[in-house]
């Protein structure tokens, strides 16, 4: 299929006609909607997809903290051609050490559109040779039309520009954005909307090569990964956007300001909808943080008026991964922060952008089923595209000898899949949606795309020190109707990161932010995919572009079933069906 | 990765300690058999009970399965040894050994209140408020049942059941800080705010460090619109744990100025580290994790000496402060003082151990 890039078609239409007489057909209702039989299923297709990517912790024994944190992934289209890619984060070989023949440093696969990857990795120029990789956040930081990535590692972190011809350039000098610590997550947003999309990174503990401590159990010499108390917290990063590919770090002035932070989770989130992203940062045993953009370049720590910085008793915990969204359709963006084992998994409502959050995750299903998993990549999605949001989380303890010291919990855990019941509430459905949900894995990062745009939502995993997974969506189409939505910033940031879109269809409204990484480390397709229901067509989307005049484009009744770019101040420009799937990967 | 324990099993854990230990006779009337029977399973709870106390949970553990060698079926042993499988963080070990004990014992109410703890520690809240529900049949007053069925039901939003056992808590114990905290929360989920507020304040006032019940009350407050109220409580929460301003400031400035000798370090440049560090000693002379952090640097850079006094002063002024010890154990061991070694390292194992429910274990 001709996809919705921004360049030329560079691949041949794979779109039979028959089939794209179906979806017209389909767009106008005059097909009969999806049968639902026993609901999508997620099917393992790592191998058949060419994904070959194993992470590598590089430990030899001596439980270096780093080895157990990483890693995460990006989908991006890093050609334009409609397609998303996958880059996937590398660990080892530890800093000072000889990568092994045969491990591989990060990688870049590229989406051919037929169901299979190839490495492109040398050829782009991203594998981050020299770094110890953590996260990955991509965006069109220089709004010249192409995503840009941002790796994050244990010391310096590299800025690699898009040059728009499938290669990218390190200008992490250039650009003054090279951090230099123990960074985890990072994710672009423009929170002063001056169009440029800006920087977060999320720095975790002072650990360093050359300072192990002791931790496990020294009377019979069983050496550990340690807690986070063993090391001290580190301040965070903001770079300010200046537009002359330069960048000016801004945390302190800006009033983020959190040295003491263990941060692994970050997300912007417009939580109070007032046109402006505000921030969410998840912190490893000290209290997650939650910052109020004041619009005009400075934020208000907000987090103990929130109450979004712990457990239900007040206590700080865990926090790993972090996802936004409407999870109650409510019209407001909640909270979902994963957390270590003995903690649950944390959902704060959001009550209405002002004031409290209320914390759910017992009474929306959420808490006692995560109190002996670890949780870290999560996002919600509404995989069924039965117009809610559901949640998917990979779990797996960060302590490989656990079973050592605890009869009750595993190192490799089963991941959750989450059902929305449409009425605020979750279950747990991973057993009926494949065999992957009964495999347990020792999880990181997560992070969801339409990868083969077929109309329903896919995701892609990081294991520690395991090979990467990637599990399509199978019926997520035919359980529901669907539109993506592929926004074109004009006035605003190129990638329009901040925009928060209003579908109504079906009787039902439906809110989504754009927004670069989320989850663990880790970003998913930028696209927004909602899901429809039985709805045939959308009456009508409203989008709120995330400029200063905060203009609101509302775009008219749409048909189902496909994918859009709307470009701002120009409506929907492009338009293409859901892909047929190539023979033989289905 | 969290330090914290699970918030509810301390409450049972710290209410059943009175359950396994009351009643320590100096020997057991139930021990069949003759006098030196008797005797020994007098002499391993004894012991057990001693180690227990001194919350020497490995060293308690091996007494009473000792006892329950002499006595399979002791009841207060079968309790006290589930709670210290518990402890340990055997907890499957202590599900089997209570359902199994029970199984034959089903009269063993401690033992039922055990079971009932292990089971919240596995998530498995159902079966833990069948075990509660099994123990009010024997004890229909047994505040524990009552406090803990009425956090499970909250927990699974059956919050009439829940305000029925709550309250009856309070009406065997009225001043009862946890039974009107949960309540608190009851009412704050049914955003009934005003008795919300009423409860928090009355678990504020039973317990005035209660750091939940601040938590919350500034939660309940400010949903109540009463913002005063809810700034209040805001604040008293944030002394309570352990961020109030001044020590969040200082904490924070060392920190901002230590990330430069952070970054020395990853670099491997310990002089420089050690410079920076030396920087802020001067602004900040009685923080000991500096004294901690510079004692690694000049062993690192070989002054041994020098590392000494450093870690030494690092414990002197915060004697809880466990990596100094560990520190301190290889540098005696490299001086050649292996007593101070052993010392150091015993102070360091005592100073890791891991508290029951910790987050993660």
């Amino acid at each position: 299929m001709r996809a919705l890039g921004t360049r030329s078609a560079a691949r041949p239409l794979a779109l039979s006609a028959a089939a794209l007489l179906a979806v017209w057909a389909w767009g106008l209702g005059l097909a009969a909607g999806p049968t639902a039989t026993s609901g999508p299923r997620f099917a393992e297709v790592s191998a058949v997809s060419g994904i070959d990517f194993v992470h590598r912790h590089g430990g030899q024994g001596r439980k270096l903290y780093i080895e157990t944190t990483a890693a995460g992934l990006c989908w991006f289209d890093h050609d334009g051609d409609g397609w998303q890619d996958l880059y996937m984060v590398q660990g080892g070989p530890l800093p000072g050490t000889v990568r092994p023949p045969g491990d591989s440093a990060s990688r870049l696969f590229r989406n051919r559109g037929n169901g299979s990857f190839e490495d492109v990795t040398s050829k782009a120029g991203v594998a981050d040779v020299d770094g110890y990789g953590s996260a990955c956040t991509a965006a069109d930081y220089d709004n010249d039309g192409d995503e840009d990535l941002y790796v994050t590692n244990f010391g310096p972190s590299v800025l690699y520009r898009n040059n728009g011809n499938g290669t990218f350039s390190d200008v992490t000098a250039a650009a003054g954005v090279r951090n230099g610590l123990y960074a985890a997550s990072a994710a672009w947003a423009d929170y002063d909307l001056d169009g440029r999309p800006d920087l977060y990174v999320a720095n975790y503990v002072d650990f360093t090569m050359n300072d192990q401590k002791y931790c496990g159990d020294i009377k019979v010499n069983r050496r550990s990964y340690c807690h986070p108390d063993a090391y001290g917290g580190l301040p965070d990063a903001l770079y300010h956007n200046e537009g002359n590919g330069r960048f000016k770090e801004v945390a302190k002035a800006a009033g983020i300001w959190d040295p003491n932070g263990k941060s692994l989770g970050v997300v912007w989130i417009d939580y109070d909808a007032d046109g402006d992203d505000d921030l969410y940062v998840a912190n490893d045993a000290t209290p997650n943080m939650l910052y109020r953009n004041d619009g005009n370049g400075r934020f208000t720590d907000v987090t103990l008026l929130s109450g979004t910085c712990c457990s239900e008793d007040g206590k700080p915990q865990s926090g790993m991964g972090v996802d936004a969204a409407d999870a109650d359709g409510d019209g407001w963006q909640d909270l979902f922060v994963t957390n270590l084992s003995n903690e649950p998994n944390e959902l704060y409502r959001n009550l209405g952008g002002k004031g409290p959050f209320a914390i759910m995750s017992y009474a929306w299903g959420l808490g006692e089923v995560s109190l002996l998993a670890t949780g870290w990549g999560t996002a919600f999605f509404d995989y069924d595209n039965d117009a809610d949001l559901d949640l998917v989380v990979t779990n797996g303890h960060p302590m490989d000898d656990i079973e050592q010291v605890s009869d009750i919990i595993t190192y490799a855990q089963k991941p959750f899949l989450f059902a929305n019941d449409g009425s605020g509430g979750y279950r747990d459905v991973g057993a009926q949606s494949g065999p992957f949900f009964q495999s347990p894995d020792v999880g990181r990062g997560l992070a969801v795309a339409d990868y083969d745009n077929d109309g329903d939502l896919d995701f892609a995993l990081n294991p520690n020190n395991r090979p990467a997974r990637l599990l399509r969506n199978d019926g997520g189409r035919d359980a529901g109707h669907w539109i993506s939505l592929k926004l074109e910033g004009v006035r605003c940031n190129r990638d329009a990161l901040g925009a928060l879109v209003t579908v109504t269809a079906g009787g039902r409204r439906q809110v989504r932010e754009a927004r670069s990484a989320s989850s663990y480390m880790s970003q998913n397709d930028m696209r927004l995919h909602f899901g429809l229901g039985a709805a045939t067509q959308v009456d009508s989307i409203e989008i709120r572009w995330p400029s200063k005049d905060r203009q609101v484009e509302r775009v008219g009744r749409q048909a189902a079933d496909q994918f859009l770019v709307v470009r701002q101040g120009s409506g929907v420009v492009r338009r293409a069906p859901a892909a047929v799937q190539p023979p033989g990967t289905r | 990765m969290q330090k914290a324990r699970h918030p509810r099993v301390p409450v049972l854990a710290s209410a059943l300690l009175p359950v396994v230990l009351l009643g320590c006779p100096g020997g057991s009337t139930q021990a069949p058999g003759g006098g030196e029977a008797e005797a020994s399973l007098a002499t391993a709870l004894a012991h057990g009970d001693s180690a227990f106390r001194d919350e020497d949970y490995d060293e308690a553990q091996v007494a009473y399965e000792h006892a329950l060698q002499i006595e399979p079926d002791h009841a207060r042993a079968v309790a006290a040894l589930g709670t210290c499988y518990l402890k340990n963080r055997q907890v499957k070990k202590a599900s089997d050994l209570l359902t199994d004990h029970l199984r034959r014992h089903p009269e063993n109410t401690a033992a039922r209140l055990v079971l009932a703890r292990a089971l919240l520690r596995q998530a498995e809240y159902g079966l833990a408020a069948e075990a509660l529900r099994a123990a009010l049949r024997s004890d229909p007053d047994n505040l524990m049942a009552h406090y803990n069925l009425g956090f499970i039901a909250y927990r699974e939003r059956d919050f009439d059941t829940a305000l029925s056992h709550l309250k009856r808590a309070i009406v065997l114990r009225p001043d009862h800080v946890e039974a009107h905290y949960t309540l608190g929360l009851v009412y704050l989920a049914r955003e009934r705010y005003g008795d919300s507020v009423a409860e928090l304040e009355e678990a504020v006032r039973l317990d005035p460090k209660h750091v939940g019940a601040h938590f919350n009350l500034a939660n309940a407050a400010a949903r109540a619109g009463r913002m005063p109220l809810a700034e209040e409580h805001q604040r008293i929460y944030a002394d309570l744990s352990g961020r109030t301003k001044a020590d969040a400031e200082r904490s924070a400035q060392v920190k901002a100025q230590s990330v430069k000798a952070v970054e020395f370090l990853m670099a491997e440049k310990y002089d420089q580290a050690l410079v920076e560090y030396r920087k802020l000693l001067a602004e900040n002379p009685d923080y000991a994790p500096l004294h901690n952090d510079i004692g690694r640097v000049q062993l690192k850079l070989g002054q041994k000496q020098e590392a000494l006094e450093s870690l030494r002063r690092a414990i002197a002024i915060d004697p809880r402060l466990s990596e100094p010890h560990y520190l301190l154990s290889n540098l005696y061991r490299d001086l050649g003082d292996q007593a101070g070694a052993d010392r150091e390292l015993a102070t360091f194992a005592a100073l890791e151990t891991i508290p029951e429910g910790k987050s993660g274990y």
